[in-house]
């Protein structure tokens, strides 16, 4: 930039590459903001460069407490920063922070290369931790059915569904839900051992709420929710008809499914 | 099916009268005189448990635009009672990159929907080429930006169809550049575009021990009939400058120039920012009321009020 009078673009600019970028120079900082005797212009640049860093860590703390708990404050704060440095945010609102947290740490594995068997499960702790405390905020405070009248228990079975507003599904490689839910208690649990979950997150009556179906009932709620027919899920499922429409009822019950309209049948040509 | 386990926990929120007008089992409505708090989630299950007296509530806009859950259902049963006014961080009204129309969309919505006596933003721009800081960060005072400032607040009051208010952010640096003092370009956005004045007091003692002016000119010199709505909060003493950091108690040298400011304004809805370290309820409203004590008379201002104070 040269001595002429900047353009408001070319202001901003020069003033987000400073903030943002840890690395980029002060230099220019005396030619673009006003210092005095007690404050110069790389002192001044540097307060906002501090803040911009403090209030997104602490936004991320904030957000993935299990996973601070889990790695310890330090090394949090390393990968907090390394994602924050290559994902500056874009979103008007810091809820969105970490959303692409867990797709950056799949990114920095070492082992991203090697067959899903050979890697560190360590790895695939902390992502799918993160994956659960994303769905947890989304879910806390996204749409729900609260204000919706009690579903009445369904006396005949759709042929199409859909998935809940407010329902989720994840399968983990331990009970990431769990260690979560416990850490929010104010406990320091261990860290959760390997074991494979399926973790379904709704909300009732504002509360955020899990469970976990046994395997054939979860990869029906996967289907169903994935937009197949519930004959085709059932199949799917490996589930005999009778249990699928156990299942169904209950879920439409509880509101983790909702009927869809049949569809208009089609007619002879 | 394993056993369910239920959380109820807030999500990330970004931060941020003197007679209480609407009562529980009062009609919705009510004014804005008087004084108000920032409704805070640590806050709002008490809130709605007891009915605080409260003249009104102000919200953080980005934080309800896109809630579902228990915080929009608290809010929306808040603005049944207490007016509310809305406050946002995101507008970037300054920036040079196009002005999102999606997020203006939803401010709109939730402005529709709570009933928000006004809609409030700051001078200043928070990213360009995409990103966005969440920092509020410093405009050159120039005609060029005044220029592209007026031409913004327009379009967006259009959008909203309602007078947009904008408050003065603190500031810890100037543009070299600048042609102006803050106050004059403040006076002439708000003749230009017709937007209202949100006044932060505890932001000109900030921004005047910072870069160094005068904050009592500041008052005086801002244009006192469209100052809408007027904040007071705390700060932090870093040696070498001060950060608002909306943590803690409003102090003396912030009221007094708040006294100066309500003299010259006449009595303004006046709110406390607290959004760290948020004390329980009872003592954020004894902080609040203090501005009972410091409004000022009407007059000529501080130096006069001062000595008649004696």
């Amino acid at each position: 930039m040269g001595s002429a009078t900047p353009s408001l673009d070319a202001a901003q600019q020069w003033l987000l590459h400073a903030v943002t970028t840890p690395s980029a120079s002060a230099e220019q900082a005396g030619a673009m903001l006003a210092g005095t005797d007690g404050l110069d212009a790389a002192r001044r640049l540097e307060i906002y460069r501090v803040g911009y860093r403090r209030r997104l860590l602490g936004t991320m703390r904030h957000m993935l407490p299990a996973l601070r708990e889990l790695l310890g404050p330090d090394l949090f704060d390393v990968f907090a920063a390394g994602y924050l440095d290559a994902h500056p945010p874009r979103a008007y609102t810091l809820a969105r922070l970490g959303d692409r947290f867990a797709a950056y740490l799949e990114e920095q594995r070492p082992d991203r290369d090697l067959p899903a068997g050979e890697r560190e499960p360590w790895a695939d702790l902390m992502v799918d931790l993160v994956r659960y405390e994303r769905l947890f905020a989304e879910v806390y405070d996204g749409p729900g059915t609260e204000e919706e009248p009690p579903a009445p228990w369904p006396t005949g079975l759709p042929d199409r569904v859909r998935g809940a507003p407010g329902v989720r599904l994840l399968r983990a490689c331990a009970p990431v839900h769990e260690y979560h839910s416990a850490v929010r208690r104010g406990a320091r649990p261990a860290p959760p051992a390997f074991v494979p979950s399926r973790i379904v997150v709704f909300r009732r009556n504002y509360r955020v709420v899990t469970a976990s179906p046994p395997a054939d009932a979860f990869t029906l709620l996967e289907a169903l929710m994935g937009g197949a027919p519930p004959e085709q899920a059932s199949v799917r499922a490996g589930l005999a008809p009778a249990d699928a429409r156990r299942h169904l009822r209950r879920w439409l019950a509880q509101r983790w499914i909702t009927a869809l309209p049949a569809s208009p049948a089609r007619e002879s040509p | 099916m394993t056993a369910e386990s239920a959380e109820r926990a807030p999500a990330p929120r970004a931060r941020a009268g003197a007679s209480p007008r609407d009562r529980p089992g009062a009609p919705p409505g009510g004014d804005t005189s008087g004084l108000g708090v920032g409704l805070r989630s640590s806050h709002l299950a008490q809130i709605l448990a007891e009915w605080p007296d409260v003249g009104w509530f102000e919200i953080i806009s980005e934080n309800f635009m896109d809630s579902g859950g228990y915080p929009r259902h608290a809010l929306g049963r808040i603005a049944e009672r207490y007016p509310v006014v809305m406050h946002g961080v995101s507008m970037s009204i300054g920036s040079t990159d196009p002005l999102d129309f999606g997020y203006l969309a939803r401010l709109r919505r939730l402005a529709d929907s709570t009933g928000a006596r006004w809609v409030s933003d700051h001078v200043c721009w928070t990213g360009v080429a995409g990103v966005n800081t969440h920092e509020l960060l410093p405009l050159p005072f120039t005609e060029r930006s005044l220029r592209h400032l007026v031409r913004r607040v327009g379009v967006v009051q259009d959008v909203l169809e309602r007078r947009l208010v904008l408050e003065n952010p603190s500031a810890y640096a100037a543009f070299a550049h600048s042609t102006m003092p803050e106050w004059e370009f403040l006076a002439r956005l708000c003749e230009e575009s017709g937007c209202g004045l949100l006044l932060d007091v505890n932001n000109v003692h900030v921004s005047a021990f910072n870069n160094g002016f005068d904050p009592e000119e500041y008052i005086r010199a801002i244009p006192h009939d469209r100052v809408v709505q007027i904040h007071v909060a705390g700060h932090a003493d870093m040696g070498d400058h001060l950060v608002d950091t909306h943590d803690g108690p409003v102090a003396e040298p912030v009221w007094d120039l708040y006294r100066l400011a309500t003299s010259l304004t006449g009595p303004v809805p006046t709110l406390l920012e607290w959004d760290d370290r948020l004390p329980p309820l009872p003592d954020l409203l004894a902080e609040l009321h203090k501005a009972r004590d410091h409004l000022g008379a009407p007059g000529p201002g501080l130096r006069d009020a001062g000595a008649s104070d004696g």
